[in-house]
């Protein structure tokens, strides 16, 4: 092997300790993904579990789970960000089967200070319609509501999330929707 | 693994509403008819939860530290620790090295088992060495002797063995039975030989050798070399074929019977087994001790009979007498010198050991000189057919374990993902939307029963008491006058409300497992109940009625509805 020069080998080894510290292309694009969907995924767990104390506690699990297996995400299976709802899905049901076993709030007494009072009255009304048509929702429809409106999914990312096809996703979607639209008239 | 299944198309209003959707969440215009739809919408998005300043900050603080596992999880936390001992590794790009050291790994291990189980290392070519010693009839085998001398204490101590050697891999127990790697070096059992100073030992030993056809004539001859270097002789021998000079001559075989002093015996075997392949020996030895002593006896007997006889002839006076006494003398001495030729004859059995050597002639084999290139191209070749047939049975061993392994976490897979299915079904407000709109709210201190969803299975036992198809079909109310028969003759005032709606069959029944259980729920109208003398009645959308009933909550109609031996109907209903 052709010996490195004297003079060139402080020079060598600095170089190759700068290449050490970068980041790889995994954790660049971990981080982008981090900051992209941490509200994102928030809310999903959020309004899956309906308990913003478990879900902060089921993001940080998401992004614990994703950072571990950041080197394992196939592109040729989904988005990245279809990858990442799909761990905080599997956390949030772990969350559910472990609440299972215990008596746990059912669900968060709604927040009435979070409608401004400036909004009026009729605002305030049609919330609430919204927020009883939305507790009346079966678990898997609050789910797909949390993924479409709270998440910001697509449909084909919603149907990789859960498992369905596209097809299936869209009709359960409009389903949803339906029902939603249904109660605030019915309340309204 | 999935199947795809075939896309159908969305109905295009449908289609068209959810582009719609989508457009309003994108702050895009909308069709003025989908504008409550476009409204509704941004009305849901406004519902989505914000994460507080607080948890922002926590998560922030997390992701900076790289997201490091929780104190509970102490798995996680090692392997942490591991990917940061094995981060330089990685960053050098040891990690895509890994899959081909770990074949390699496997590989050498596979050929150093190999290697162990050729052979090679201990010399080889297998061989046979038996080794049989032999007791004299009338000495035993254990080391006693039923001998008539009786001072014999012990004899031969190795009965009867057979040694499966390899090349110079000498198994045999005693020391003296060394086998020469390559027939090498010679194999000494001397002191087979040489037992106690009393005893009497014949050996014998057959030796097998191959050798190349080229080198067939000089071990023949080095057979005659080696018995007059070591003053033995030969009895008998026969040598055929294998004339190198001669095209087409048979393949060579020699024949050889000699006789070797026992002295001797180590070295001129060594020697013997220098000139080609031994391909097997025996040895044999038989403890003839006794078969001394009685000849010994005899020459003594005879010899005092002899003297007692020339001294009764010395003093014999009559000429008869005489005679008589020197026919019995003739007697005698021809029996004295029998017995010396017989004592004649075993010592030279000791002495002299009867070894047969047979050589043949083998292209196979090699010249039994150096380690040469096509030794190195043998050797490989078994190397790497032990490996092959290593790694076979290891595969095939291991075959089963991996398949069940395999099972197994496919198996716990899908049992994980059904759980996680069924906790989001059993997540709160799955409750029957009948129930939520009569303001039932959901007891977490009342347990459900283990068996309900079961019901129908286990008809019979939950007649009545949480209607489901199994149950739709009731004989009559009985004693109990129906409240209200609710629908195909369905009694259902002790359910208190269970499945009013039975929405499952269009207007009536629902299949049991996929109803949720009303247990653990009780109804504003059990509040009502307490406190009103007079039973409230609910009306859900399908027509059936239903009481709930104050101090009998549908909890407690679950469990009736599953012990068998006592009538839900009659115990379960209240008073009226």
């Amino acid at each position: 092997m052709k010996a490195v020069p004297a003079r060139n080998r402080g020079v060598n080894e600095t170089v190759a300790a700068v290449a050490i510290e970068i980041p790889t292309d995994a954790d660049v694009a971990f981080d982008e993904l981090y900051r992209r969907n941490r509200d994102d995924v928030h809310a999903y767990v959020a309004g899956l579990l309906r308990d913003r104390s478990a879900a902060e506690d089921i993001t940080a699990l998401t992004f614990e789970r994703a950072y571990r297996r950041r080197r394992s995400f196939n592109p040729k299976r989904g988005t990245r960000r279809a990858w990442l709802f799909g761990i905080a899905r599997n956390a949030a049901l772990d969350e559910l089967r472990r609440r299972r076993r215990q008596a746990t709030l059912l669900a968060e007494p709604v927040d009435e200070a979070a409608i401004p009072p400036e909004q009026g009255a009729e605002v305030a009304i049609r919330r609430a319609a919204l927020r009883a048509a939305l507790a009346s929702l079966a678990p898997r429809e609050r789910e797909l509501v949390a993924l479409k409106f709270f998440a910001g999914l697509t449909n084909p990312e919603i149907a990789r999330v859960i498992g369905i096809s596209e097809t299936n996703a869209g009709t359960r979607l409009h389903r949803v929707i339906k029902k939603l639209r249904r109660a605030c008239d019915e309340a309204a | 693994m999935r199947l795809h299944e075939r896309e159908m198309p969305l109905d295009p209003e449908v289609e068209r509403e959810l582009d719609a959707i989508d457009r309003a969440l994108a702050g895009e215009p909308v069709d003025a008819d989908l504008a409550v739809l476009a409204e509704l919408a941004l009305e849901l998005r406004s519902e989505r939860p914000e994460p507080t300043a607080e948890i922002e900050a926590k998560l922030d603080v997390l992701a900076a530290a790289g997201f490091p596992p929780r104190a509970s999880d102490r798995l996680g936390r090692l392997r942490r620790r591991v990917a940061d001992a094995s981060r330089p590794l990685r960053e050098r790009g040891a990690r895509r090295l890994l899959p081909a050291l770990g074949a390699a790994s496997v590989f050498v291990v596979a050929i150093g088992i190999g290697i162990s189980q050729s052979g090679i290392l201990r010399g080889g070519e297998s061989a046979t060495q038996t080794v049989t010693p032999q007791a004299e009839p009338g000495v035993s085998a254990a080391g006693g002797t039923a001998g008539p001398s009786g001072n014999l204490t012990h004899a031969v101590r190795h009965p009867t063995s057979t040694i499966q050697s390899h090349r110079g891999a000498d198994t045999i127990s005693r020391p003296q039975a060394n086998f020469a790697r390559s027939g090498k070096r010679a194999a000494t059992l001397g002191d087979l030989s040489v037992g106690p100073n009393n005893r009497k030992v014949a050996q014998n030993v057959d030796l097998g050798l191959s050798t190349s056809p080229d080198d067939f004539r000089d071990a023949a001859d080095g057979v005659l070399d080696v018995v007059r270097a070591h003053r033995g002789f030969v009895v008998r021998s026969n040598v055929s074929g294998g004339d190198p000079g001669v095209s087409g001559a048979k393949q060579g075989r020699a024949d050889f019977t000699l006789r070797i002093p026992a002295g001797e015996l180590s070295a001129a075997m060594g020697d013997l087994s220098d000139l080609g392949h031994v391909v097997s020996r025996s040895d044999g030895s038989i403890d003839i001790t006794n078969r001394f002593v009685s000849t010994r006896k005899r020459i003594d007997a005879l010899t005092a009979a002899r003297d007692r006889l020339l001294q009764e002839l010395g003093q014999a006076v009559t000429l008869t007498e005489q005679q008589s006494i020197r026919a019995r003398l003739r007697i005698v001495q021809a029996q004295l010198a029998s017995a010396h030729d017989d004592l004649a004859r075993a010592q030279q059995r000791v002495q002299l050991v009867p070894v047969s050597v047979t050589i043949t002639a083998d292209s196979k084999a090699d010249s039994g000189g150096a380690w040469t290139i096509g030794d190195a191209f043998h050797d490989a070749g078994r190397v790497l057919t032990v490996t092959a047939g290593v790694a076979l049975v290891g595969g095939a061993a291991l075959l089963p374990f991996a398949l069940l392994a395999a099972l197994g976490a496919a198996g716990r897979r899908q049992w994980v993902r059904r759980q996680r299915n069924r906790a989001l079904d059993a997540a709160p407000g799955s409750s029957p939307s009948c129930l939520r709109d009569a303001g039932a709210v959901e007891d977490p201190a009342v347990r459900r029963s283990v068996l309900v969803g079961l019901e129908v299975r286990l008809a019979g036992a939950a007649d009545r008491a949480e209607p489901v198809v199994g149950n739709l079909v009731e004989g009559g109310a009985g004693r109990d006058a129906a409240v209200g028969i609710a629908l195909l003759r369905v009694v259902d005032e002790p359910a208190g409300g269970a499945d009013p709606q039975l929405s499952g069959l269009g207007f009536g029944g629902h299949p049991a497992a996929a109803y949720p259980s009303i247990g653990g729920m009780v109804t504003q109208a059990d509040e009502r109940r307490r406190s009103s003398p007079k039973p409230a009645r609910h009306r859900c959308s399908t027509g059936a009625v239903f009481v709930p009933q104050a101090g009998i909550r549908a909890t407690k109609a679950g469990r009736a509805r599953v012990g068998r031996g006592w009538s839900p109907k009659r115990r379960a209903a209240p008073p009226r």
